[in-house]
């Protein structure tokens, strides 16, 4: 017997049949949540709405009046302190000394005039204390890294370290024939060649062109007492900056201010440098060599941490080449079309140049296509712009990622110190999101226009025959 | 006294947090789902942030034999769609939502994971959730993918002489065992891969039951326990035979000299074959010790004897890898300051000889401390105890392990680590290879 009659006779059919149409909207309601809302699955999670509850505060030594950033931070009983010397880096090295800076960064913690570079290596290695330094074009760095319990022995051994390093002769003597060694040997990797070469390219005549480690000559002629002498001279209290973190309160680090730096020379000496002018007048420059992928490197002019274009550049970047896979450059030359493992562009920040590069390295058969692509998605993105979703897209990322910078005390050290030296100010923390979101669709196009320009360099490493 | 002060400061903020003073004590938790998927849970709570992780123990050594690569494509691939999350939405779902999310492939083990806020934890978990069964790629992505991973392998091993060497070395020294064949496979192997291959590994091998899940990070163990349920719980488990591994042959040594025209740095790498953790983990842990003995700064006897004192290296290294499903693996190596000929090699017998001589209760001690101090860093970053624990858990090692690490290598004595000093250097197989500068030079 057919159902459809009595349907067909029953006054409320209408009713039934908006019933049956609602269970059906609610089905495909329900089954469509089911299969995938992302709001839902974020904004329903018990774990919303959690907050980094860490706060940055600027401490000051009670003697020696070193101001420094400051947070604590108990979940691990470990302490971190981070601090970088400005203006003393490879850039700065004097005539005849070329590499000091990074020879000093290497052997500084080899041996005070109260412990030998053994001694130090057994009680830091038995205590968990790591205290290490680096140097960069512009400065040299360092950090101490101790469990709660060694700070006062840690905090000791590096004061003596800067105020009263030894560079014990035999580890000196190693230290050196490496360094040569590495001279010789650094054109093995072709991207680090090409790094190089780059920076001859980028940089001409300033300070930036040279290698940080120097030349062979002059680093025979490095000695212990010039060593000790650019320690004195160049790592001070005017071109100081620290950062703090860790299982201590602000007592305890007002006291390791004044522990560890009260000894330093009051003001550095040495000399100054210029910023850099690039020079876009130059041709490719292309380096022969037959083993391996093709590499190339881009750069065009960037803009500074304080800038009023920082925040428009930084998402346009962030969408162009910044993103990884999802970035406009890796869409199209990696996921679309395979032509590389990958591509990406990058802002580059120091003191006497700011740079945006992009870079990736192909097959010799793919190289070609690849560059070219790369090329009309520059002038296709600095013509017409990136859309409102792509700005807002990047946004949501750069504002969701945020509170990662907090995984590791050491890291929450770092990030302290580059406040405190960029002079991005107390609150950073508590208005970067603003910043962020602050940026418009607008003022993101208008820094595609004003900064992915044809004024470009161009370097690469290959066959291209 | 200079520090009485601060040593005040400090003693008084160490009563305080008294509780958990005991620094060398992970506080991870491991339960097991109804399919059979391992849960372990690391509570960080420090910042809103998590690390998400699963490890599938399936990796270049299940791949047939011809079939090299399979397993990094079928990762690759995982990013290229599932039937509900289709093409590369997963990826921007995930940038999006500000997470770091990442995958690798190695001999043993795939891993997938994400690190983000924790408010994007459930998001990211049904993402990974319904890529362990849903797994859904059009030719062209599969083509494309492909592609791309013969540029990484290009990338990888070609614009590097360094990785070519140990590729050769790996080659030799493991034979027929698929520890033998590079993670990416060989160039003809890639090329040739269909997508029916990836799809029989990826039907075989990914399952709940061959899992591991970790969560790492600002999550309690019962918060940890309801969201597994909630999302991996449902997935039904695959059954199937994991294949035993390839013996290899005993007393077995090689020796491979190389020239390469890029090289400008000679080096001297021994390889051995050696125990695992999983095979037998009281030599693991003596091995463990040995290596750190050996190498682990510039005081350690290796570095004092061949670049300080007899001056005829400029560096020289030792690493055991003992985390893995079959055997472990111990390196060595040496930059000579001079040339690589016999003369050097005879140096590094000796120095080898004079470290392991040298060593009685008190440098064992003295490597002790030094191992243990650094445990309680492992604390610090939720992103880095999440990766060794899922290592750990998905090549078989229980997570007991880490939890009693300070006793196991306490227990660990003098004739252990010189028995395995002996085993290393004279009886492990092994394979020397002298990687030298080619005629440019």
């Amino acid at each position: 017997m057919s159902r459809r009659p009595i349907y067909m006779k029953n006054k409320n059919s209408s009713y039934l049949i908006m019933i049956m149409l609602l269970l059906g909207l609610i089905f495909v309601i329900y089954g469509y949540n089911k299969n995938f809302s992302i709001q839902s699955l974020v904004e329903n999670s018990e774990l919303n709405n959690r907050k980094f509850t860490g706060k940055v505060e600027e401490i000051e030594g009670l003697k020696s009046k070193i101001k420094a950033y400051f947070m604590q931070q108990n979940e691990v009983p470990i302490v971190a302190i981070s601090f970088v010397f400005a203006d003393v880096g490879s850039a700065y090295d004097d005539e005849g000394k070329k590499g000091i800076a990074s020879l000093t960064a290497s052997t500084i913690t080899d041996g005070t005039i109260f412990k030998s570079a053994d001694a130090i290596r057994d009680e830091t290695g038995i205590r968990g204390i790591s205290i290490s330094f680096e140097s960069s074009k512009d400065s040299i760095g360092g950090s101490l890294v101790a469990p709660k319990e060694h700070l006062e022995d840690a905090i000791a051994l590096l004061r003596d370290i800067l105020t009263k390093p030894k560079f014990e002769r035999k580890y000196l003597e190693i230290a050196k024939a490496q360094v040569i060694k590495s001279l010789e040997v650094e054109k093995e990797n072709p991207a680090k060649e090409l790094s190089l070469a780059n920076d001859k390219l980028i940089f001409g005549t300033h300070e930036y062109a040279q290698n940080p480690l120097g030349n062979k000559q002059d680093v025979l002629n490095i000695s212990q007492a010039d060593l000790k002498k650019f320690v004195r001279e160049n790592l001070a209290k005017d071109n100081l900056y620290v950062g703090i973190a860790g299982d201590l309160t602000k007592d305890d680090a007002k006291y390791i201010i004044d522990e560890m730096f009260s000894g330093l020379s009051d003001k550095k000496q040495g000399k100054k440098i210029d910023n850099v002018v690039l020079n876009f007048d130059q041709p490719v420059m292309k380096i022969d060599r037959k083993d391996g992928q093709n590499i190339v490197s881009f750069t065009v002019e960037g803009t500074c941490r304080k800038c009023e274009d920082f925040y428009p550049l930084y998402v346009a970047n962030h969408i162009f080449g910044g993103a990884g896979l999802n970035s406009k450059l890796n869409q199209k030359i990696r996921e679309k079309e395979g032509l590389t493992y990958g591509a990406y562009s990058s802002m580059i920040l120091t003191d006497k140049a700011n740079l945006l590069t992009v870079g990736f390295s192909s097959t010799k058969d793919n190289f070609e296509k690849a560059v070219s692509m790369f090329k009309e998605e520059w002038k296709n993105y600095a013509q017409n712009g990136f859309s409102k979703e792509d700005v807002d897209f990047a946004k949501d990322y750069l504002i969701a990622s945020y509170n990662l910078r907090f995984a590791s005390i050491a890291g929450i050290a770092d990030m302290l110190v580059m406040q405190q030296k960029m002079g991005l100010g107390l609150d950073f923390l508590n208005k970067r999101n603003d910043y962020v979101k602050n940026v418009s669709v607008e003022a993101v196009n208008q820094a595609l226009k004003k900064y992915f320009t044809d004024n470009m360099l161009q370097a690469q490493i290959g066959n291209f025959n | 006294m200079r520090f009485k002060k601060l040593f005040l400061l400090l003693l008084i903020n160490l009563s305080v947090f008294d509780v958990k003073a005991n620094t060398n004590q992970f506080d991870i938790k491991e339960f097991y789902l109804k399919n059979g998927m391992q849960v372990v849970v690391i509570e960080n709570h420090k910042a809103p942030i998590i690390k998400h992780m699963v490890f599938y123990k399936a990796g270049a050594v299940d791949e047939p034999r011809g079939k090299g690569g399979v397993a990094h494509l079928l990762e690759h691939l995982m990013f290229r769609g599932t039937k509900k999350v289709k093409g590369q939405e997963f990826n921007r779902i995930m940038e999006q939502n500000g997470a770091e999310s990442n995958a690798f492939t190695s001999q043993d083990v795939t891993a997938y994971h994400q690190f983000l806020d924790i408010s994007r934890l459930e998001l990211a978990m049904f993402l990974e959730a319904d890529r362990m069964k849903n797994l859904n790629i059009s030719d062209k992505d599969f083509e494309t993918e492909r592609d791309i991973v013969f540029q990484e392998r290009k990338q990888r091993v070609d614009s590097n002489p360094s990785a070519k060497f140990y590729e050769i070395l790996r080659k030799t020294l493991w034979g027929n065992h698929p520890y033998a064949n590079p993670v990416t496979g060989l160039d003809d192997e890639i090329k040739n891969l269909t997508k029916k291959d990836v799809v029989d590994f990826y039907n075989k091998y990914y399952s709940p039951n061959n899992a591991v899940l970790v969560l790492s990070g600002d999550i309690t163990f019962d918060e940890a326990k309801k969201l597994a349920e909630k999302y991996y719980g449902k997935i039904k488990p695959n059954k199937f035979e994991v294949n035993a591994f390839e013996k290899l042959p005993e007393n077995f040594e090689a020796k491979i000299k190389i020239k390469m025209d890029e090289v400008k740095l000679p080096r001297l790498v021994k390889l051995m074959s050696v125990p695992s953790f999983v095979q037998d983990k009281n030599k693991a842990y003596a091995l463990d010790v040995l290596v750190k003995y050996l190498i682990q700064d510039e005081n350690s006897p290796l570095y004092q004897k061949l670049v300080i004192q007899d001056k005829k290296a400029l560096n020289v290294g030792a690493y055991y890898d003992g985390i893995s499903r079959s055997f472990g693996s111990f390196s060595f190596s040496a930059v000579p300051r001079g040339k690589l000929d016999e003369q050097f090699e005879k140096y590094v017998e000796d120095a080898w000889n004079y470290a392991i001589k040298k060593f009685n209760e008190s440098e064992l001690e003295k490597t002790k401390k030094k191992m243990l101090s650094d445990l309680v860093y492992m604390k610090d970053n939720p992103s880095v105890l999440a990766q060794t624990t899922g290592w750990m858990a998905s090549t078989g090692v229980k997570i007991d392990e880490l939890q009693k690490y300070e006793e196991n290598i306490k227990n660990v004595k003098v004739n252990d680590v010189k028995n395995m000093a002996d085993f290393v250097w004279n009886k492990a197989p092994k394979v020397t290879g002298i990687l030298l500068a080619g005629e440019d030079k």
